[in-house]
């Protein structure tokens, strides 16, 4: 499905150049649920926006469902971000000033979607993440479990073919953070392709193969038992 | 999709109740300021837009040329024009003449003075006003008949419409009532509210319609009205005039009047204008409007970007899932619109409680009938969507240009547009700021120079009387308690005298400014004699007898001017030599007598008009004949006293009409009314201007200590005192002034320059008045920012370092 091929992230500023990711090649097959590890500035959330078409691969090969978008136009990947790709990040990124049901909503407001299924798809993303009961409550007035399962709603609620999870235990308590990973697990389990960044090998368990990277270089690739 | 913007955007609104406020009201403020300032422009330009086809109505005027100085303006034409025109030129549909004068009117036992117009009975195909009652085409065909607005309908006889009923002019002449006019509005040059008659034998028109003589020598009292039709040729008709002139008067010393008078035909919309850079004031104070709504457009702006980063999140997540570009822009540009709609209904209530204090500070009816007026609501409506969405437009890209993925992994908003391009608004801000408070002080003190310094007179507690020259009134005034002298003159001083060519013994051709003044005059007005003496009744040759049209053994006064002019080194060798001149014989007609005159006295220069024009070469001659003004010097105790005595006086002695007096001062306001209102206009305009910049520069202060307060902890931790972070804040906030300084001073040095120069005398562009409104700026700016800078810089570092 998604598939790598010497990919490498170099960032240059008038005095510094940085080499984020160095000829990163891997595959990641449907449904498959894969975790991403390594060390802090080894280059995963770099990999991960690649992945989720945030960003372009200075130079390499990323075929995206079989078409290769590495120099792809900003406005191709928007059009293709639609409908496939969903993310969560770690701080939630909700929006502030919209309510529970309008923050699931924006996932699908730049579809052409009717107002009427946008409203039913996103009852039943809430139901499906067990937040309902809070559809008019603002993000300042959910706890930090509650807000990440919103943001796991937004993700969902566009039927995406990938999810991209960027540490997304990584603000959570123990309790919730299991919580969350059930539902990524559950999501996974459905045939969503899910890719996680990780700090957390007890998290990294869970998935069906861990990436580990290191200083933008693959450096392993773990099979677990299923 | 448009409905989750509004909730965000309302949501954010609500949020951010110091910054919606201040980015809400500081547009309201300058909309409000740039509607009122379009109001009058828009009053300015649709002068006589009541009257019918006004663009087919002109006004003849004529200019007097006088060799060695700039064409005279003269409102008014011989009174034969009229008739000429209608007979000369196949374009001429109608003419007509409107005489002003100021009577007494009396119905019942109400009587009070005001000005009616003797009119030719064919005005009102002219000037069609709108009639409330009666039958305009035949209402001024009696000799007896008298129009009135319903304004004065109502003063007199206490009702609207009291046709048939009889009112009396002078105590003297009972007019009946034949039509009444609705009332005019504000926009019109037309000063009078009632037309009387011009065939009765008593009216201004008929005693000039009946004088004997050349055409020339008829006062000219009248002012001539022409209505064209729709097909005649403005431009050939004006080229004709010359020529047509010619072939109808001749005029005594030269050989085409044409050379000496030139006719000239104004469009009535354009009459009001006919002052002094007039249309080019309006046009100056369209122009400011528009600076403000820039001002307050550029706060909006600078308020919005800087800000712009605690949107980041929500534009990497609405990119994230699948938003353009374009999608974004809409989106915020939309806001920029809600901001903008909301302020512009604050500007309209506070246009709308304004209204009245600004039509009454201009003297005018001006309507804000928005709901009524397609235009004025297009105008609004087109104005919000202009402001909207140019002012958004900057913000949105920069919000829309945010990259997600940097965004949502820092969030942060990264590089919020241009940081340079951001100052630079804020410079054009306090440039626009400071130029227009230089020009307001120039302003100011050029009004306060004419008023008061340039003028060179002693003018306080002076009352002026129209028309009361008789003796035996100057007498009895001069009698009583409160009064320390009086003098009669033909004009006052500030009012244009008399100018007529002279050629002198030597062949030179001289025009000399003549002033008939009383005996005491120029006493009264706080002079003495650089050389000679002034007039005195003690010397029989100064004063001609009493009723004689003709001076006797001549002499006059000169002034500086003159002296200088004449070729005399020094007042003394003046004292005693003569000079030729041509008098004008009296108010009755425009008969000038050949003269030769010994000088007297010399007096220093003081201005007999505008100081628009330089003082020209002036003499002084007591010429009783020409007498229509009194000037009366007060003791300044018991002045209401004084004043009643005088009311009682004039009744007294037999005037029919009530007395017509003021105060010196308000003949000088009248003289440089422009100059004042433009004066207080630009304070109040330079007033809103400084509140938009202070508005803005509050929130920019807020937000900029916000985002510094890790940094500032920083610093403290590293050893800074809290004076050294006050320097670092309050420096960031200097430059925007000090820059702004560089590019206004040369821009209002020039401008003010340029408009100082339409002055024969002026204040000087002293570096000094830069200099204090660049410092007074910087101080007012300070203060503003101090607010947020001074908790900030003493914040513990603690503090500031848990922030994050």
């Amino acid at each position: 499905m998604l598939k790598l091929d010497s990919v490498s992230k170099i960032y240059r500023t008038a005095e510094v150049e940085t080499r984020a990711l160095d000829g990163v090649s891997f595959d990641v097959g449907a449904g498959e649920f894969l975790a991403i590890m390594g060390p802090s500035g080894c280059g995963k959330s770099t990999l991960l926006n690649i992945l989720g078409l945030l960003d372009s691969p200075t130079s390499g090969v990323y075929s995206f469902f079989g078409e290769d978008v590495a120099r792809a136009s900003e406005q191709y990947l928007t059009i293709l971000r639609r409908g496939m790709v969903g993310f969560v990040f770690q701080s939630f990124n909700l929006i502030d000033d919209l309510n529970v049901a309008e923050n699931v909503e924006v996932a699908l407001i730049y579809r052409s979607v009717s107002g009427s299924e946008r409203k039913r798809r996103v009852a039943e993303a809430l139901e499906r993440v067990g937040i309902a009961h809070r559809s008019r409550h603002l993000p300042q007035q959910l706890s930090g479990g509650q807000q990440q399962r919103v943001a796991i709603a937004r993700a969902l609620v566009s039927n995406p073919k990938l999810i991209l999870a960027d540490e997304p235990t990584g603000n959570l308590d123990t309790a919730n953070g299991e919580a969350v990973m059930d539902l990524l697990t559950g999501v996974s389990k459905s045939g969503t392709t899910v890719i996680m960044v990780t700090h957390s090998l007890v998290h990294a368990a869970r998935a069906q193969r861990t990436v580990r990277l290191l200083d933008g270089h693959v450096v392993s690739q773990t099979l677990l038992a299923a | 999709m448009f409905r989750n913007y509004l909730t965000a955007a309302l949501r954010n609104l609500a949020r951010n109740r110091l910054y919606a406020g201040i980015n809400i009201g500081g547009l309201a403020v300058g909309f409000a300021a740039a509607i009122l300032i379009g109001l009058f422009v828009r009053d300015e330009f649709s002068y006589e837009s009541f009257v019918p086809a006004h663009q087919h109505v002109y006004r003849v005027s004529s200019f007097r040329i006088v060799p060695g100085r700039s064409p005279i303006f003269v409102p008014v034409v011989p009174p034969d024009v009229a008739a000429w025109m209608k007979l000369d030129f196949p374009g001429v549909q109608s003419a007509t003449r409107l005489a002003s004068e100021e009577v007494g009117l009396r119905h019942g036992d109400f009587e009070a003075s005001d000005y009616i117009a003797w009119a030719d009975p064919d005005v009102f195909e002219v000037l069609p006003l709108q009639v409330f009652a009666g039958n305009l085409r035949t209402a001024l065909e009696r000799p007896d008949a008298i129009v009135l607005t319903r304004q004065m309908a109502r003063k007199y006889f206490g009702r609207d419409n009291p046709i048939g009923e009889t009112i009396e002019i002078n105590r003297q002449h009972s007019m009946q009532v034949t039509a009444v006019l609705m009332d005019l509005p504000s926009n019109t040059h037309l000063e009078t509210r009632i037309f009387a008659s011009g065939r009765a034998a008593y009216s201004r028109l008929a005693v000039l319609d009946a004088m004997p003589g050349a055409a020339i020598h008829k006062p000219w009292d009248a002012l001539t009205y022409v209505r064209l039709s729709p097909t005649a040729s403005i431009d050939e008709l004006a080229r004709a005039l010359p020529d047509f002139i010619d072939r109808h008067v001749q005029f005594p010393g030269a050989d085409k009047i044409s050379a000496a008078i030139q006719l000239t035909l104004i469009p009535i919309a354009a009459i009001h204008l006919y002052g002094p850079g007039s249309a080019t004031a309006d046009y100056a104070l369209a122009a400011i409007g528009a600076l403000t709504v820039l001002l307050a457009s550029l706060n909006f702006v600078n308020l919005t970007t800087a800000r712009a980063t605690r949107r980041a999140i929500e534009v990497g997540v609405r990119k994230a899932s699948g938003a353009s570009r374009t999608d974004l822009v809409i989106q915020f540009i939309g806001e920029s619109m809600i901001y903008v709609a909301l302020s512009m209904v604050l500007a309209l209530a506070l246009v709308e409680v304004l209204m009245p204090y600004f039509n009454a500070f201009l003297g005018r009816t001006i309507l804000f009938d928005y709901w009524r007026s397609p235009d004025l609501a297009m105008s609004i409506a087109g104005a919000v969507l202009l402001v909207g969405t140019l002012a958004g437009a900057y913000p949105a890209v920069v919000l829309s240009a945010f990259p997600p993925a940097w965004v949502l992994r820092n969030r942060s908003g990264g590089p919020i547009g241009s940081q340079r391009l951001r100052e630079a608004l804020v410079i054009l801000q306090f440039a626009i700021l400071i130029g227009l408070t230089v020009s307001t002080g120039v302003l100011y003190r050029q009004t306060n120079f004419a008023t008061r310094q340039s003028l060179r007179l002693d003018k306080d507690q002076v009352l002026l009387i129209r028309g009361a020259c008789a003796k035996a009134f100057k007498d009895e005034v001069r009698g009583l308690a409160g009064v320390r002298s009086a003098a009669c003159s033909f004009l006052a001083p500030t009012l244009n005298p008399v100018v007529i060519p002279t050629r002198l013994h030597n062949g030179q051709s001289l025009s000399i400014h003549e002033s008939a003044i009383d005996v005491g005059f120029l006493e009264l007005y706080g002079f003495k004699p650089l050389a000679g003496r002034f007039f005195s009744a003690a010397h029989e040759q100064d004063v001609p007898p009493e009723h004689s049209k003709l001076p006797l053994g001549l002499t006059v006064v000169i002034n500086e001017t003159a002296r200088r002019q004449l070729g005399y080194a020094s007042p003394g060798d003046a004292i005693g030599q003569s000079v030729p001149l041509a008098l004008l014989r009296s108010l009755d007609d425009n008969q000038v007598d050949a003269y030769t005159a010994e000088i007297i006295g010399v007096v220093t220069d003081f201005p007999m008009g505008s100081i628009r024009d330089p003082i020209g070469p002036t003499v002084f001659y007591v010429q009783p004949n020409l007498f229509q003004l009194m000037s009366v010097k007060l003791s300044g105790r018991q002045i209401p006293e004084t004043l009643a005595s005088i009311d009682l006086l004039w009744k007294r002695l037999g005037n029919t009409r009530p007395v017509s007096r003021f105060f010196f001062d308000q003949q000088v306001e009248d003289t440089y009314r422009d100059m004042i209102r433009q004066q207080q206009l630009m304070t109040a305009l330079e007033t809103v201007a400084l509140l938009i910049a202070c508005l803005g520069l509050f929130g920019i202060a807020a937000f900029s200590s916000e985002r510094r307060t890790k940094e500032i902890g920083i610093r403290k931790v590293m050893g800074a005192e809290t004076r050294d972070i006050m320097r670092m804040l309050l420096w960031q906030f200097s430059r925007p002034v000090l820059y702004g300084s560089l590019i206004a001073w040369p821009v209002a040095a020039y401008i003010m320059h340029r408009w100082l120069q339409g002055f024969a005398y002026h204040v000087e562009l002293g570096p000094w008045l830069f200099i204090a409104t660049t410092a007074l700026t910087l101080v007012i700016a300070l203060i503003t920012v101090s607010a947020h800078c001074w908790p900030v810089a003493r914040a513990k570092p603690a503090a500031a370092l848990r922030y994050e």
